[in-house]
């Protein structure tokens, strides 16, 4: 008995060991296997304006800080990422769709320390990962990218705020992952479905589109607060494009800006799109909440059921909700023009579209996308 | 009748290593004018203070009316005594007539706002001050003399037993020091029982019964200004020579004319 | 009797600015409406009555404690953050913002304990001073505390959450009534109540503690004791309010100088005085943060800076009346 257990574990740690070195080994090769398109430094232009010379390949990428998370959702349409990408914090490594992009995303989390949601990340904890480059939101100071400089780690900034920037630092992403021809395709994916929203609304006259209000309903503070977005945010921005009438673009330059109740009322919304970037109340219950109250009775979008509560794909644990400047935008675009248009769009098939652009911009297997599709949360 | 008895008080400020009162024992009589003399920190105000309650003697006791002054609460002592210092400045420029109100606290209930009665009271003290007319003013455009005179009437105002006075007529002219002294003499006689501190020996012997004289924490002399305002005694405290002479019968004394040749020279 | 001819006539301007202020808004409502519409009346009962309450409650609360708080700390520009009670608010709340993101309850009740619990450590601190008088020592504790406070506030707001819990937080620093209804307003009524009400009731014995602490004494009140008891009720009122409302500064300073302005020193008159002022001036900057633009303006923004230039406009016309 004792003799066959002893044997039994000699078995066992031979085969542990023989099955880590196999991992160690395939590592290594697929690592060998995906060599970098060309090598040698590379200069590139930020978002700020910055240039930043970048030795390619680049072999550690760190993205942290402040809006980190729709940086990584467009960082993972590159299939680069995967194996670059380190240093995530644990809240955006939880998110669904990157898991499925990144199956060892878990191993790349690091603690919370480094700044995560900070605009001013800590430099030290950040040079103790000795990323290559660090990917900055532009929320993030730029004190702390020259004092990463000073140590020899690259900074590079990203907005992704409006249409303008999202090209440009799509192609800036292309080329710091090594991958160009990646930015062009996700690039040409983005404007061939913008256009054909554009091109069914843009002579839209204004007694036709629909009087859009996009409320971010918080509960935070002790009291709840009605949030809309200023006349420079993206939300506003697509919901012209959608072929409504944004309300909410009197509400001067960008961020969220507080209405009250009275304000919506006088406003009389035709259609809401809520998000409360929060699991707890979800749209869908504010939506509810709104539907149900006889306050909210009165207005016109509540009398027409056109109150909808905007899709999200992370589980609401990040901002992952379509309407927010991250790589879903476009998908949250369509889906905007067939609440706001519905007989302008009767054509366009929302779940067909989005499996397609899991599938084809990030790289996900037909089943893997109808995983992600099942979890969509919101009224899609 | 016996006012106010000291018998065996002490005083120590918390941190410190000596008494400030090194037992004091003395009777304040009532309808009679105390005029307590001491140079600069000998106890005066630290024993005013235990009269007024503010502090409570380290070993010793204080007795008002015969009863022990741990036993009064503080409203009641209020009702008793009533306190006049040397200088007073009130937050906000309140009126007079708003100021003197503030001294019928003491007969008020704890939420209570001042009454017609209150009123009342206010007028017939400021007529007995002969300052009628200052009533409608305010506290802060009020002139040196005017100021003490409504001071004392805010005293007065508590309709006290026992009037406690610091220093009242310094730095006052000599027709104001007059006013003082009269309003203080007056609420003698009208049977009030009046102590006050001054620096000044002559107004001590011209304006008191009796004199106290508190030196380093002691009682040194107390009794008739005559017995205790005599050269040994001042000069014991002062370690000055004095020349006297007698006013109404009453010692009068000054600094020895040789203390300024001195100087001159 | 010429005060009560004042008084009158300030009353009248405050329900002027009441009556007013109902019928002010976004959302334009007149009489005809009122009666077919079910919208309108929805809006102006339960939108902008209730938020009109609150407005003159948290008018009420700061400027009787402004008033108070100056003559308990014998110091004419002593005003409600004076003892670190608004920053101990404000990190209570933000610590509820940071912990417990949904539940107002959690986040006001936090806030009145901070507020509380700020004054308390102010005034231990003061004992253990070796500095200036009581008064001087405490008002040194206070500002301790309150920049304690603050940096705590400032620490959560690096550890909020940017999107989320950010703007919920600095909207709450700056403060605002914006969504308060029927439910905020019973929520900080009792506490504020209470304090406004004991506020009141020692209205004339205020007075006491603007004299010599030895005269105080003298008339048969301790001033310590006196203090203690106004302080904590002027607490109370604003720790209620400003769990609400989040921190409002100003208000609690400028009130009462403009009472005096009108009624003199007496705190018999400047006590209600400030009551009927603090609440028609707040519901009159509260109009003007929910009405001037479409998004709400923060109302701590609005009284700043309405109030600095009227404080200045005060102290320029000084002496006294």
């Amino acid at each position: 008995m004792k003799a066959s257990k002893a044997k039994t574990a000699g078995i066992s740690i031979v085969a542990v060991v023989l099955v880590l070195a196999l991992a160690l080994f395939v590592l290594f090769f697929t690592g060998q296997n995906n060599p970098p398109l060309f090598g040698g430094p590379v200069s590139v232009v930020d978002a700020l304006g910055r240039t930043v010379e970048i030795n390619l390949p680049v072999n550690r990428v760190i993205i942290t800080g402040k809006s980190a998370f729709p940086v990584t959702s467009v960082a993972y349409m590159f299939p680069e990422a995967a194996s670059v990408l380190y240093g995530l914090d644990q809240r955006t490594a939880s998110v669904p769709l990157f898991r499925l992009v990144d199956p060892n995303i878990e191993a790349k989390t690091v603690s919370d320390d480094i700044g995560a949601g900070s605009d001013s990340p800590n430099v030290e904890e950040l040079a103790k990962l000795k990323p290559d480059v660090v990917l900055f939101k532009t929320s993030v100071k730029l004190q702390v990218a020259e004092s990463l400089e000073a140590l020899g780690i690259k900074a590079v900034y990203v907005d992704l705020e409006n249409l303008d920037s999202y090209r440009r630092d799509v192609k800036l992403m292309g080329r710091i992952f090594g991958n160009e021809a990646k930015a062009n395709s996700i690039l040409s994916y983005y404007e061939e479905k913008y256009g054909y929203v554009l091109a069914k609304t843009s002579s839209l006259p204004q007694s036709q589109r629909p009087r859009t209000l996009l409320l971010f309903y918080s509960t935070k503070g002790g009291t709840i607060s009605f949030n809309a977005p200023g006349a420079g945010w993206l939300q506003t921005s697509m919901i012209d494009a959608a072929g409504g009438y944004p309300l909410s673009k009197e509400l001067g330059g960008t961020g969220w800006n507080t209405v009250s109740f009275e304000q919506i009322a006088a406003w009389n919304p035709e259609i809401i799109f809520l998000v409360t970037y929060s699991q707890n109340p979800t749209p869908s219950q504010v939506r509810d909440n709104i539907l149900s109250d006889p306050m909210w009775r009165n207005l016109a979008a509540v009398k027409e059921g056109r109150v909808y509560a905007v899709p999200d794909d992370a589980h609401l644990i990040a901002i992952g909700s379509w309407d927010a400047p991250n790589s879903r935008w476009i998908l949250g675009q369509l889906w905007m023009a067939k609440k706001i248009q519905p007989g302008l769009f009767a054509d366009l098939d929302l779940v067909k579209e989005v499996k397609q652009f899991y599938m084809e911009i990030y790289g996900l297997s037909a089943a893997q996308a109808d995983e992600i599709l099942q979890q969509i949360t919101g009224d899609l | 009748m016996t006012k106010i008895e000291l018998r065996g008080v002490r005083f120590r400020y918390r941190g410190q290593r000596a008494d400030v009162l090194k037992g004091i024992s003395s009777v304040f009589s009532q309808g009679r004018v105390t005029a307590l003399l001491g140079p600069n920190a000998s106890g005066k105000t630290t024993l005013f203070k235990i009269l007024l309650k503010v502090l409570q003697p380290s070993a010793g006791s204080v007795h008002v009316n015969g009863k022990e002054i741990r036993q009064l609460s503080l409203a009641e002592l209020s009702r008793i005594v009533a306190w006049v210092p040397q200088e007073e400045e009130p937050l906000f420029p309140y009126t007079v007539h708003e100021y003197l109100l503030l001294g019928r606290a003491p007969h008020l209930g704890f939420f209570d706002v001042p009454t017609g009665e209150d009123e009342e009271v206010i007028k017939r003290v400021l007529a007995e001050l002969g300052i009628a007319k200052l009533a409608r003013r305010g506290t802060m455009s009020l002139s040196g003399g005017e100021k003490r005179l409504v001071f004392i009437a805010r005293a007065l105002v508590q309709q006290p037993e026992v009037l406690i006075l610091d220093e009242p007529t310094v730095h006052l002219d000599l027709r104001n020091r007059a006013l003082v002294l009269a309003a203080i003499r007056r609420a003698a006689e009208g049977g009030k029982t009046v102590i006050f501190s001054t620096h000044d020996v002559n107004e001590a012997s011209l304006v008191a019964d009796e004199v106290k004289i508190i030196n380093n924490g002691r009682m040194i002399k107390q009794g008739d200004p005559d017995k205790v305002l005599t050269e040994e005694v001042l000069k014991g405290i002062y370690g000055l020579r004095l020349v006297f002479s007698r006013v109404d019968g009453r010692p009068i004394a000054e600094l020895a004319p040789e203390i300024f040749r001195r100087g001159r020279k | 009797m010429r005060p009560l001819v004042r008084f009158l006539a300030i009353t009248a301007a405050l329900l002027g600015i009441f009556c007013l202020s109902l019928f002010l808004g976004r959302y334009s409502v007149n009489f005809q409406e009122l009666l077919s519409s079910g919208l309108a009346s929805e809006i102006l009962f339960n939108i902008r009555l209730p938020r009109i309450l609150a407005a003159a409650l948290l008018g009420m609360a700061l400027a009787a404690a402004g008033a108070a708080l100056q003559s308990a700390f014998k110091n004419p520009l002593v005003e409600p953050s004076l003892l670190g009670v608004s920053q101990g608010s404000a990190f209570g709340a933000a610590l509820a913002i940071l912990f417990f993101v949904n539940s107002p309850v959690v986040i006001e009740a936090s806030s009145t304990a901070f507020g509380l619990l700020a004054l308390l450590i102010a005034y231990l601190l003061s004992s253990s001073l070796k500095y200036g008088g009581k008064i001087l020592r405490l008002v040194l504790a206070g500002i301790a505390v309150s920049a304690i406070f603050s940096g705590g506030v400032g620490i959560i707001k690096t550890m909020a959450d940017p999107l989320n819990q950010l703007p919920a937080l600095t909207f709450w620093l700056l403060g605002g009534l914006s969504g308060a209804g029927w439910g905020d307003l019973l929520y900080m009524l009792p506490l504020a109540l209470c304090g406004i009400v004991a506020l009141l009731l020692l209205r004339w014995r205020i007075n006491l503690l603007t004299l010599r602490d030895d005269v105080t004494f003298s008339l048969g009140t301790d001033p310590g004791k006196l203090r203690a008891l106004v302080v904590i009720f002027a607490v109370l009122a604003v720790a209620a309010v400003t769990s609400v409302a989040g921190v409002i500064a100003w208000v609690g300073l400028i009130v009462p100088h403009i009472a005096r302005k009108i009624f003199g020193a007496d705190n018999s008159r400047i006590i209600p005085a400030s009551l009927i002022l603090g609440a028609g001036l707040m519901i009159a900057f509260d109009t003007v943060a929910r009405t001037l633009t479409a998004g709400e303006i923060p109302l701590g923004v609005v009284t700043s800076l309405c109030g600095a230039p009227v404080f200045l406009l005060l102290l320029s016309r000084g002496g006294e009346s």
